[in-house]
């Protein structure tokens, strides 16, 4: 259990910040599945 | 699909059918082959406008494809980019666009193959469309997870088995069945874009 707890630890240490900031991982996620998005689109998510 | 991630993910890929316009404009292509099958089931064989009809079924169905395209795309621009916004989608790679075109000619010569060395099959020809038109539908409703395209996939075993059944005959019945499928289409797209306008406002200025 102990090892398994410092492994999940080590993952979210590994987690990219600039990325997982939480309004910017929902932007990358919405252009992750399609060619281009407008402002107006994304705009919600970054709320 | 409780990860609020995949949920956003999920969301952006069917926003296509959220306004409903794309069966809208699906409206038009089943009336204009209903329109076809109807003028096969009437016109005289000999007549200039049925070999007219004969030898450019191709062309029609490409022409009131792009017309379609053309009409949703603009009413996306008038209705549905002001108040939810813009969105583009990848296009197919090389390699699906040859799948999908093999796909599709193998349909074809098959149902082709199968329609001139049967003649016991034209009595079918309104439930093989409903069949293979609802397994299109339920691949998509599979896909989407949009319920509505089950709805319609039944609908359409439904309505081309029934009409096969009433003895209509082939091209009539091929004519209601698209005539009826166009109807029932614009009636899931009309419902569609009410819920979406009710719900959403164009941005202001």
């Amino acid at each position: 259990l102990e090892h398994n707890h410092d492994g999940e630890l080590r993952h979210l240490v590994e987690v990219d910040r600039l990325i997982h900031e939480p309004a910017r991982l929902m932007i990358v996620a919405i252009l992750s599945a399609v060619e281009s998005a407008g402002f107006l689109y994304i705009q919600p998510e970054g709320n | 699909m409780k990860d609020p991630t995949n949920r956003l993910i999920h969301r952006t890929q069917t926003y296509w059918y959220s306004d409903g316009l794309a069966e809208i404009g699906f409206t038009t292509i089943c009336l204009v082959l209903s329109a076809y099958f109807y003028g096969q089931a009437t016109l005289a064989p000999e007549s200039l406008l049925f070999r007219i009809l004969d030898v450019g079924f191709l062309l029609i169905l490409l022409v009131s494809g792009l017309v379609t395209r053309k009409l949703v795309g603009y009413m996306k621009i008038r209705l549905t980019y002001p108040r939810t916004g813009y969105v583009s989608y990848k296009q197919p790679s090389p390699a699906q666009w040859v799948a999908s075109v093999a796909l599709g000619i193998i349909i074809s010569s098959a149902s082709i193959l199968l329609f001139y060395t049967r003649d016991n099959l034209d009595a079918y020809m309104p439930a093989i469309s409903g069949i293979l038109a609802g397994f299109v539908l339920m691949f998509f409703a599979y896909r989407s997870r949009v319920l509505r395209f089950l709805l319609l996939a039944i609908l359409s075993i439904l309505l081309g088995t029934g009409l096969s059944i009433s003895g209509i005959g082939d091209m009539m019945g091929l004519s209601y069945y698209y005539g009826l499928m166009g109807l029932v289409l614009l009636f899931f797209g009309s419902f569609a874009l009410r819920d979406y306008l009710m719900h959403t406002q164009p941005l202001e200025e």
